[in-house]
């Protein structure tokens, strides 16, 4: 394992372009709990202000905080094809193998840095919540409640970056992969529109199973509810938590993991 | 004998292309292996398969005596085609990630990159070397581990001559220190020069397994010179061991039936009074002995085609 990442690690840092991005992702990543209170939107010459609409209290702080930060994962996408397409461009897999590289060990070294990617983003999220939070509600009680977001926010981008490898090792150069990647996320929205139209309001659509739609449901858009501005309540609520969502997530981890290491495994080099 | 890879009816198959045709031939340990063949002949293919880069059709093989051995790649060090590196990294950490992934020890760095003459730009990037300077950074790479077998597919493919005299005695370097070596060039002179075997490949179908020197079955011929060229070529048709005898421009040429040493021959004919000026015995060399086994295996399949 630490053989992999040793290697990964010298692949990786060592690439100006990937170093620049990913110190800057976790710098903005890390100081998000201070930037997003400096950032006050301009509405026809009203100031925005989240702080005093209650968007950083608990328990909305970590649905709100969760659901922005998922913006910055496609820095990381970006790195995480360009890792694994510059190893079809360079033709280094095949070097790899040759020196004794197992197509297994492979994948796991690209998924490891997934995975690290994905853990380190999953805390910094989470203390920038729970810092926001505390600094903001007045008399915290319950601040745990509504942290499943964070866990919504993690399922969220390892079903992303799953699909990012298998894209990614699938189609062997970047500039396709992120294309197909844009197609699948608009795609997504466009299937789950239309069956939304044309369904009865009361059935289920069976749309919210694709991979994108369904990790929606573990971090859906943050509940706004302007009205409430008006007679001083609190302009957020928060959205419905689908635990059952979970599961299908790690499905589809699985799957796209399943069908990476396959088609490494059929493909000649 | 020690055996160090045996390869058993191995095909492969591109849709309808057989691009490997059963092959079958074993390497022995310490000596240099030559595999030959023109462009398309399936030797990358066959190396490719052998190193778990290219998934067989059909067929086996066995590394240090063991069929499905990941572990062998770590005691082998091979360069396909061209060399493959990050282009972004120095020369060092190209090869600190390959011996990570060979588990080798990272010291060894700097001494295999003193043996191909590259330790003083360790630290340049590899996207700034030329062809040569890679090439010889891929030999370093394959040597990283002090590998039992080196496989190199076509080492000196686009160098300048002085690039090719190098990798040359790199490669003669290593083979005195005992290592096996499978060398695959289409260049014959390339593998005359440093090989001891050969095995030699056409059409994807091996034709030829074993030394270089056997490679042709005939005995040679012998380029004699002297002052009076019609009495020697008369002494020498009265001799039981030429079946043929050839007027050249400067000398004499009289190809072997039965063995003869170059000794013998000069005995006999100072013998019949006969001084020679020039005496050289020759074989083919080995384009001429690989062409002439090419030759051979497209006239079987002619004549095998008419039978039918």
């Amino acid at each position: 394992m630490l053989r992999l990442l040793k290697i990964e690690w010298n692949k990786i840092y060592n690439y100006k372009t990937a170093r620049i991005f990913i110190i800057l992702y976790f710098v903005l990543l890390a100081s998000m709990g201070y930037l997003v209170t400096i950032i006050k939107p301009r509405f026809d010459s009203i100031n925005i202000d989240l702080a005093r609409l209650g968007a950083y209290i608990f328990p909305y702080v970590w649905q709100n905080i969760s659901y922005f930060a998922d913006f910055g994962s496609i820095f990381l996408a970006i790195i995480i094809i360009a890792n694994i397409t510059n190893e079809y461009s360079y033709r280094t897999i095949k070097q790899n193998l040759i020196d004794g590289l197992t197509k297994k060990e492979l994948l796991l070294s690209k998924l490891l840095v997934s995975l690290i990617f994905v853990v380190l983003s999953t805390v910094l999220v989470f203390l920038a919540c729970l810092g926001l939070g505390l600094y903001y509600t007045k008399n915290p009680v319950s601040i745990f409640t509504g942290a499943e977001f964070v866990l919504g926010y993690f399922f969220k981008l390892s079903v992303f970056f799953s699909v990012c490898t298998f894209l990614a090792v699938w189609i062997r150069k970047s500039g396709f992969a992120f294309m197909l990647i844009i197609l699948w996320r608009l795609g997504e929205s466009i299937i789950l529109a239309l069956e939304t139209y044309y369904s009865s309001s009361s059935s289920y659509c069976v749309s919210n199973l694709l991979p994108a739609n369904a990790t929606t449901n573990l971090l859906p858009f943050p509940r706004i509810h302007p009205q409430n501005f008006l007679t001083g309540q609190t302009v957020f609520s928060l959205g419905d938590f689908r635990a059952e969502y979970c599961i299908v997530a790690i499905a589809y981890i699985a799957i796209f993991i399943f069908l990476s290491y396959r088609l490494l495994k059929k493909r000649d080099l | 004998m020690n055996i160090v890879l045996e390869i058993d009816k191995l095909s492969k198959h591109f849709g309808s292309l057989v691009a490997v045709d059963n092959i079958s031939f074993s390497v022995e340990k310490g000596n240099v292996y030559g595999l030959l063949g023109p462009n398309g002949s399936g030797k990358t293919t066959t190396l490719g398969m052998i190193l778990n880069v290219v998934n067989p059709t059909k067929g086996s093989w066995k590394w240090f005596g063991k069929e499905h051995n990941p572990e062998a790649l770590k005691k082998i060090g091979a360069i396909i085609e061209r060399p493959n590196f990050y282009p972004y990294l120095s020369a060092a950490k190209n090869l600190q990630i390959v011996a990570n992934i060979k588990q080798a020890s990272v010291s060894l760095i700097d001494e295999k990159l003193e043996i191909v003459d590259l330790l003083h730009r360790k630290n340049d990037k590899f996207a700034a070397f030329s062809l040569g300077m890679k090439q010889r950074l891929a030999i370093a790479a394959a040597l990283l581990n002090n590998p039992e077998v080196l496989i190199l597919d076509e080492p000196t493919n686009g160098l300048d001559p002085q690039g090719i005299i190098k990798i040359r005695e790199i490669i003669k370097q290593i083979a005195e220190t005992g290592t096996t070596i499978i060398l695959a060039s289409h260049l014959l002179d390339e593998v005359e020069k440093v090989c001891s075997h050969a095995v030699v490949l056409n059409k994807g179908k091996s034709i030829y397994c074993g030394t270089v020197e056997n490679m042709s079955s005939e005995l040679g011929y012998f380029e004699l010179g002297t002052a009076n060229v019609d009495n020697l070529i008369g002494i020498l048709e009265s001799m039981p061991y030429f079946e043929k005898i050839v007027r050249k421009q400067h000398f004499v040429s009289a190809t072997l039936k039965t063995d003869l040493d170059a000794e013998e021959l000069n005995k006999i004919l100072v013998n019949s009074g006969i001084f020679l000026s020039h005496l050289v015995k020759r074989k083919d060399n080995l384009e001429q002995q690989f062409l002439n086994l090419i030759k051979n295996e497209t006239d079987v399949t002619i004549t095998k085609n008419r039978v039918e």
